[in-house]
């Protein structure tokens, strides 16, 4: 009985780092959505439209990793 | 190319990045992320046992899945730190453009005719065997200096600023 308990307990602070860490991911990765812009703007060159989707990319998939953590834990 | 703040008759001369060797920390730290997961479960399997029955399935993915993405935007963003920390040469200027992590950027230039001193520095194991150093150039303008850090052929950009200096100074006198 207590070892259920405080297995229920690892799980809720587990899942209390998960959602903390997935809001604070996508804030990071939309930061480097923005810093992405002010770079391709410091100078022209071939791969700034590659940055530039990887970027967003990398942000849309962290806003699906907060959905999951939401969603399945 | 173009750079911000580029006047419609000035020509970039030349382009530097650091030497990609200087990325060497940040290449490993990526590449002992990218093995730790599977190095883990290699070593749990050696124990007979498995990551699933120390947590539930779903902890186990999602704690996989955020391994998996912390990894890829710590390479993104030290990737992008090297590419965009730049530093140009015109038939005008000298420009250093700088990136530290994600919120910090800073724009410096000195024009040609200020610059009164420059020197190139090769320090350490890395880049006596690599060549990459420092060019430090100084101006007149407030005692402000100007770094190129760990740029390639160091003796060579030095050269180079020198006879456009000399070449500028020449042209006026």
């Amino acid at each position: 009985m207590v070892q259920l308990w405080e297995q229920d307990l690892l799980l809720l602070v587990a899942k209390l780092f998960f959602m903390a860490a997935s809001i604070i991911y996508a804030i990071f990765s939309f930061m480097i959505v923005r810093q992405v812009s002010l770079m391709n703007k410091s100078f022209t060159a071939s791969l700034h439209g590659l940055f530039t989707f990887i970027a967003w990319a990398h942000f849309f998939v962290a806003l699906a990793a907060g959905v999951l953590v939401f969603t399945l834990l | 190319m173009h750079f911000d703040g580029q006047d419609n008759e000035e020509k970039v001369l030349l382009f530097l990045r650091q030497h990609f060797i200087v990325n060497i920390k940040w290449v490993f730290i990526t590449a002992l992320l990218l093995f730790a997961v599977p190095l883990f479960d290699f070593l749990m399997g050696l124990g007979g046992t498995s990551i699933n029955q120390i947590m539930p399935p779903e902890y186990s993915f999602i704690l996989r899945f955020f391994l998996g993405l912390f990894t890829f935007g710590y390479f993104f963003e030290n990737f992008l730190s090297w590419y965009f920390n730049s530093y140009l040469v015109t038939n005008k200027r000298v420009v250093d453009i700088d990136f530290y992590g994600i919120i910090h950027r800073r724009f410096s230039e000195a024009p040609l005719r200020n610059i009164e001193d420059i020197t190139n520095s090769i320090s350490g194991f890395g880049p006596v065997i690599f060549h990459y150093g420092d060019v430090s150039i100084q101006t007149a303008a407030e005692a402000r200096e100007i770094t190129f850090e760990n740029v390639p052929n160091p003796d060579k950009v030095q050269d180079i600023v020198s006879d456009l200096i000399s070449e500028l100074k020449g042209e006026s006198e």
